[in-house]
């Protein structure tokens, strides 16, 4: 079960990098926006919920999976990138709809970065992979399904 | 050693960030199959990203980010010299920080 060849691979790159740095005073403020309640929340629908209350989130063709595969091969590590030519983009919500914890990961982008991230995530089984972009203060969003064939998330 | 590998390319226009952070981000959800105990969760929480001082990229995480993350963003109008700034935090309260001149990480 175990994939080897990619944690020797992993080791390879990080080499020996375990030991976390002592000493320095944890930067309690970053942790402070961490949104605690929709990173809980185990459907999609409530976790929009609680992150964006009520505001309405319009479905855009602007925003894109350039190079998500439909067919994961590894369900613990899918490689996901959002991009959008939305203008103003100062938010990019990444959701797995059917994970136990559909929330992945939120992003707060300055204008000096543009609106094109990558990251791997693990998915659970076959389901649509949701991005939410704050464009201009609205929210927009698209999403597009992803096949699994071995669970991701129950090891 | 760092538990953060960065590699930029500086261009002209745009400046490309790639890391990959080493941590097991356990979701909390995986039993330990002989004894059947749940594996406490264990994953990073937020990542930030800072040029000269300036937040430019806030990471918020969950469970479902792999482990030993991996995250590309661009940055527009970037120098050479300019300092960037990562650091993480997890659940735990574990952290660690990598800094440097976009030339030199």
């Amino acid at each position: 079960m175990t994939n080897m060849k990619r944690r020797v691979f992993l080791k390879g790159m990080l080499t020996a990098g375990g030991a976390v740095c002592a000493g320095m005073l944890v930067p309690q403020a970053v942790l402070a926006s961490w949104p605690m309640t929709a990173f809980n929340a185990n459907s999609l629908d409530q976790t929009l919920k609680d992150l964006f209350a009520d505001e309405p989130i319009a479905e855009s063709a602007k925003i894109s999976f350039p190079e998500l595969p439909t067919l994961a091969e590894d369900a613990r590590s899918v490689p996901v990138n959002i991009s959008t030519t939305l203008p103003k983009v100062s938010r990019i919500t990444l959701l797995v709809a059917k994970n136990p914890r559909p929330l992945a990961a939120t992003y707060l982008l300055s204008d000096r970065v543009e609106p094109k991230l990558s990251m791997r995530v693990k998915m659970a089984k076959t389901t649509d992979v949701v991005a939410v972009v704050k464009s201009n203060g609205k929210l927009y969003s698209a999403r597009k399904k992803v096949k699994i064939t071995i669970g991701g998330c129950g090891g | 050693m760092s538990t953060i590998l960065v590699k930029t390319n500086v261009g002209p226009e745009t400046t490309k960030i790639r890391m990959l952070i080493k941590h097991p981000m356990e979701t909390g959800l995986r039993k330990n199959k002989k004894t059947g105990k749940k594996i406490p969760a264990h994953f990073i929480k937020t990542v930030t990203c800072d040029l000269n001082g300036k937040n430019v990229l806030t990471a918020d995480w969950g469970i479902a980010i792999s482990k030993n993350p991996y995250l590309s963003f661009t940055i527009k109008g970037a120098k050479a010299s300019d300092v960037l700034k990562i650091s993480w935090v997890d659940n735990e309260g574990e952290h660690d920080t990598r800094q440097g001149k976009l030339s030199e990480l």
